[in-house]
C-alpha cells in the first residue's frame, strides 16, 4: 500500500481486473453482500424510522433522508472497496441516528444539517491530519475488540428470545444453520447463512401469518434538499458526540474486524472519506457516514480473502438501490417478522463475536479487555457520548495503569 | 518407615505453627476479607428477597460461614494441602428469586435433596468421569456470564456514586499498580479502607444497635419437600456446585500442583450440605476464589497453613456474625457493589481467559451467551442451560477438537 505525504494511503495497485471481479461474483460474496446489506436495512433501519417518526416527518421525507443514508452508503462502499481492493462497507451511523431522534424535540431537521456539516469537516480534518492511524496503532487490539464484543453480543443474545416467541420459524433457521455447519463439506459449498435465510424465508411463506406491506404508489424515491443552519446549541450538542461516536465507536470496529480479518485497513483515508461523505450526504438529511464494524464482519465470514472485496461491491449496490427504492424497501423490510431479523443478524455475527471474544482474551491486556467489555456492556452515557466510546477509554486506562508490562511489549513489537 | 536416630517427626500442631508465616498470614487474610464482603453483601441481598427477622438473617448468615469454617479446618490439616469450602455463590444466586415464590422450608429441602445427591454422586466416582467429558473452556464461559453482571453493576455503582466510586477506585488503583505490594496488601482491602474513610468522612451511615448481642444463636428450619422446588433447585444447585464452583476449585488446585480429590470433595460438600442446610444455608462447595489466594506464594508444603489462618478467621466473623451483618447492612449498595465488582475483576478475567484462548471457543460463548440470556427452561436457570448448549455445540461444531480432547 503506497503511504501519501500526508499520511493518506493510497490505492491498491493494480487496479482489478475485469475477470477479478467477475470471479469475485461468486456464492460466498453474494450472500455476504446480501446478508450485510439486510443486516444494515432492517434492525438499525428500525432505530433510525422510529427516531424520524417521533419528530413527526411525512413518509416523503422520510424515504428522502433514508435514500441519502443507503445510497451514499452504498456508494461509498463500492468506492473503497474497488479503490483499496478489500471488503469495506460504509454506512450511516447508528449512534448518529440514536442521538438525533431527542435532538430533533427541541431542534430542526436543518439545524441539524448544519451540524452534520461541521461534523464532516471536522471528521474530515482529522483524516488529513494522520491523526486517527496513529491513534489506532497505539491503541492494543484486545481493548477494541472488549468493545466489539460488548457491541456485538446483543445481537447475537436476540437469537435466544426470539427462540421463546417465535419457536415455529426459530427453530427450524438454528437448525437448518447448525446442520450446515456441521458438515464440512457443506460449508465451503453452501454458505451456512445462506441456508438460514432460505429456510426462513420458506418457514415464513409456508406456516407465519404474514401481512404484507402496502403496495406503494411511488417506485423511485423523490429526493429533497434541505438548506442548513448553522446555529451553536445545535452545533454544541451534536458535533462533539457524533464525530467521536464516528471515529471511536463506528469506525474502530470497522478498522479491528478488517485488521482481525488479515487486512491493513486504511485508517486515514477512510475517515476522509467518512468526513467528505457525511458532508455529501448532509443536504439531504443524513447522519453522518462511518465504516460498520457488523457489516465488515459479515463480510468477512467466508470466501477467498483476496476476492471479498467484491462482497464490499454487492453491498454497496444493492444498499444503492435499497434507497433508490426506498419508498417500496422501507415497507418490506419493515413488514419482515423480528425473529426472522432477529436469529439471521444473530447467526451471522456468531462467529464474528467468537472471534472478537477471543482477540479479547487470548492473555496480554485481558484487564483492559474487559473493562473495556463491561463498560460498554452497561450502557454508560457520558455527555451525551455512548458507552463505547468510554469502554476504550476506560480500557485504555486500565491497562496503562495495571498492565504496563503488555503496553513495553506492544511497543517494543 | 522409622527415624534413623529415633527422633520424632514434628507434630502437626507443630508444623502448623511453623507454617504462619508472612505469606500464608497475608494470603488467608486477603482470602477472608474477599470470602466474607462482596459474597456476604451477594448472599444478604438474596436473603432479602425473603421474609426474614434480623436474629434470623443473622444466624443464617453465621451458619453460612460458620460451618465451612470448621470444615475447610479441618480438610485442609487432613490432606495437608489447601482445600477451602464455602457456600456456593451461584446457590446465592439462585436462591433470590426462588425466595419470591418458595415458601424458605422448601428450598431447605431442596438443599437437602442437593447434598444427598451430591454425596452419592461422589460416592460413585461419576463425578471425576463427567468433569473429564466437559471441557473446561465450556464450564468457564458459562462461570463468566455468571459473573460479569457483578462487574457491570460496579461500573453503574460508578455512574450513581461518583465520589465514593473515585475513592474506592483509587485505593484500589494505589495499590494494585505495584504488583509487589499487592501481594502483601490486597488492592481490595485498601478499596475497602478508602471507602470506608469516604463514607465516614461523608458521615451518612449510622450502624444499627447490635441487638441480640455480640454472637449469633443458631435458628433451625425445618425442611419441606416439594415437586416444585426439587424440580426449579436441586438440578441447578448440584450443577452450580459440581460444574461452576468445585471445577472451578478442582482446577485452580491442579494448576498449583496440588490434589484435587474430585470423588471425595464431591461427597463431603454433600455431607456437610446437611447441617448447612438446616441452618439455612445454599450448598457446600470447593471455592475457587480463595482456594487460588491461598495457593498463591510461600513454600508449597506450608500452604495448607494459609488455608487454615483463612477458615479461623472466617469463623470469628461467622460467630461475630451480628456485629458483622451490622457493618454489612449499613454500608451503602454502591459500596457494596463496588468492591464486589473490584474482587470479582481478577476471577471474571481468568474465566474469560480460560474460556476463550482454549481449544472450544464456539462452545464457550454458547455456554456464555445462554447464561446470560437468563432463559429458564423447565424452571431450570440458564446456567445449567449454558452447559448444555455449550456442550451440544462443541460436539457438533467442534468435532474435532473433541476427539482429541476425548482422547486425551
Amino acid at each position: 500500500m503506497s503511504e501519501h505525504a500526508l499520511g493518506l494511503e493510497g490505492p491498491r495497485l493494480p487496479w482489478p481486473r475485469a475477470r477479478e471481479l467477475w470471479a469475485g461474483l461468486n456464492r460466498h460474496n453474494l450472500t455476504n453482500g446480501f446478508m450485510a446489506c439486510l443486516f444494515a436495512s432492517t434492525g438499525p433501519l428500525a432505530a433510525y424510522l422510529a427516531s424520524l417518526q417521533s419528530a413527526g416527518f411525512e413518509p416523503g421525507a422520510i424515504t428522502s433522508i433514508l435514500f441519502g443514508a443507503y445510497a451514499g452508503g452504498g456508494l461509498a462502499s463500492i468506492a473503497c472497496s474497488l479503490f483499496f481492493r478489500q471488503p469495506l462497507a460504509l454506512a450511516w451511523t447508528i449512534p448518529g441516528a440514536v442521538i438525533l431522534g431527542p435532538a430533533l424535540q427541541h431542534l430542526t431537521l436543518n439545524q441539524s444539517v448544519g451540524s452534520f456539516y461541521v461534523t464532516g469537516a471536522l471528521i474530515a480534518l482529522l483524516g488529513l491530519s494522520g491523526l486517527v492511524g496513529q491513534v489506532m496503532r497505539q491503541l492494543p487490539g484486545p481493548i477494541v475488540m472488549g468493545m466489539v464484543a460488548a457491541v456485538f453480543l446483543p445481537l447475537v443474545a436476540r437469537i435466544i428470545p426470539s427462540v421463546e416467541t417465535t419457536p415455529a420459524l426459530a427453530l427450524p433457521m438454528l437448525t437448518g444453520f447448525v446442520a450446515f455447519l456441521a458438515v464440512p463439506k457443506l460449508v465451503n459449498r453452501f454458505p451456512p447463512a445462506l441456508a438460514t435465510l432460505l429456510l426462513g424465508l420458506l418457514v415464513i411463506a409456508w406456516f407465519i401469518p404474514w401481512q404484507p406491506p402496502e403496495p406503494s404508489r411511488r417506485w423511485l424515491v423523490e429526493p429533497s434538499l434541505l438548506r442548513p443552519e448553522f446555529q451553536l446549541q445545535a452545533i454544541l450538542e451534536q458535533v462533539l458526540p457524533m464525530m467521536l461516536t464516528v471515529i471511536g465507536i463506528q469506525n474502530a470496529q470497522g478498522f479491528f474486524v478488517l485488521r482481525q480479518s488479515g487486512y491493513r485497513p486504511p485508517a486515514n483515508s477512510l475517515t476522509l472519506v467518512c468526513g467528505v461523505g457525511t458532508g455529501l450526504m448532509a443536504p439531504l438529511g443524513t447522519v453522518p457516514l462511518c465504516v460498520t464494524g457488523p457489516a465488515n464482519a459479515i463480510l468477512n465470514t467466508s470466501g477467498l480473502p483476496e476476492l471479498r472485496f467484491m462482497g464490499g461491491v454487492v453491498f454497496g449496490v444493492l444498499m444503492l438501490l435499497f434507497g433508490l427504492f426506498a419508498p417500496v424497501t422501507v415497507g418490506l423490510a419493515l413488514a419482515l417478522p423480528a425473529a426472522f431479523i432477529a436469529v439471521l443478524g444473530g447467526l451471522a455475527m456468531l462467529l464474528v463475536l467468537q472471534g472478537a471474544f477471543i482477540n479479547a482474551f487470548s492473555g496480554r491486556f485481558a484487564l483492559g479487555a474487559l473493562l473495556s467489555f463491561v463498560v460498554t456492556l452497561s450502557d454508560l452515557t457520558i455527555l451525551n457520548i455512548g458507552a463505547p466510546f468510554w469502554g476504550l477509554v476506560f480500557g485504555y486506562l486500565t491497562s496503562r495503569v495495571l498492565e504496563p508490562k503488555d503496553f513495553r511489549q506492544l511497543n517494543a513489537a | 518407615m522409622p527415624e534413623p536416630h529415633g527422633r520424632q517427626p514434628p507434630s502437626r500442631l507443630a508444623e502448623i505453627a511453623a507454617g504462619l508465616n508472612r505469606h500464608n498470614l497475608t494470603n488467608g487474610a486477603t482470602a477472608f476479607l474477599f470470602a466474607t464482603t462482596g459474597p456476604a453483601a451477594i448472599y444478604l441481598a438474596a436473603l432479602a428477597e425473603g421474609e426474614f427477622s434480623r436474629a434470623e438473617t443473622i444466624s443464617i448468615l453465621s451458619a453460612v460461614y460458620g460451618i465451612p469454617a470448621v470444615l475447610s479446618i479441618a480438610f485442609c490439616a487432613a490432606f495437608r494441602q489447601p482445600m477451602a469450602v464455602g457456600w456456593t455463590l451461584p446457590g446465592a444466586v439462585l436462591l433470590g428469586p426462588a425466595l419470591q415464590h418458595l415458601p424458605f422450608a422448601e428450598v431447605v429441602g431442596a438443599c437437602l435433596t442437593c447434598g444427598a445427591l451430591l454425596a452419592g454422586l461422589g460416592a460413585s466416582g461419576l463425578i471425576g468421569r463427567v468433569m473429564r467429558q466437559l471441557p473446561a473452556p465450556i464450564v468457564m464461559g458459562m462461570v463468566a456470564a455468571v459473573f460479569v453482571p457483578m462487574v457491570v453493576r460496579m461500573v453503574s455503582a460508578m455512574g450513581e456514586a461518583g465520589g465514593l466510586a473515585l475513592a474506592m477506585l483509587s485505593g484500589f488503583i494505589g495499590i494494585a499498580v505495584q504488583p509487589r505490594l499487592s501481594l502483601l496488601f490486597p488492592p481490595v482491602l485498601a478499596a475497602i479502607a478508602a471507602g470506608a474513610a469516604f463514607i465516614a468522612v461523608e458521615g451518612r451511615v449510622t450502624v444499627g444497635g447490635f441487638e441480640g448481642g455480640m454472637i449469633a444463636a443458631p435458628a433451625f428450619f425445618m425442611p419441606a419437600f416439594s415437586v416444585r422446588a426439587m424440580v426449579e433447585l436441586v438440578l441447578p444447585l448440584t450443577l452450580t456446585v459440581i460444574g461452576a464452583q468445585n471445577a472451578q476449585g478442582f482446577y485452580v488446585l491442579r494448576l498449583a500442583g496440588f490434589r484435587d480429590l474430585q470423588n471425595r470433595m464431591t461427597t463431603l460438600c454433600g455431607l456437610g450440605t446437611f447441617p448447612m442446610a438446616l441452618l439455612g444455608s445454599v450448598p457446600l462447595c470447593v471455592t475457587g476464589p480463595t482456594n487460588a489466594i491461598v495457593s498463591s506464594s510461600g513454600p508449597k508444603e506450608l500452604r495448607y497453613v494459609g488455608g487454615i489462618v483463612y477458615a479461623v478467621l472466617v469463623l470469628l466473623f461467622a460467630l461475630f456474625a451480628p456485629v458483622g451483618v451490622g457493618l454489612a447492612l449499613a454500608l451503602p449498595p454502591a459500596f457494596i457493589a463496588l468492591l464486589g465488582g473490584l474482587a470479582m475483576l481478577s476471577v471474571v478475567q481468568g474465566a474469560f481467559i480460560a474460556a476463550f484462548a482454549g481449544k472450544f471457543p464456539l462452545g464457550a460463548l454458547v455456554s456464555f451467551v445462554v447464561t446470560l440470556s437468563g432463559i429458564s427452561i423447565f424452571g431450570i436457570g440458564a446456567a445449567f442451560w449454558g452447559l448444555v448448549f455449550g456442550y451440544a455445540a462443541s460436539r457438533l461444531l467442534e468435532r474435532e477438537q473433541f476427539h482429541a480432547f476425548s482422547a486425551a
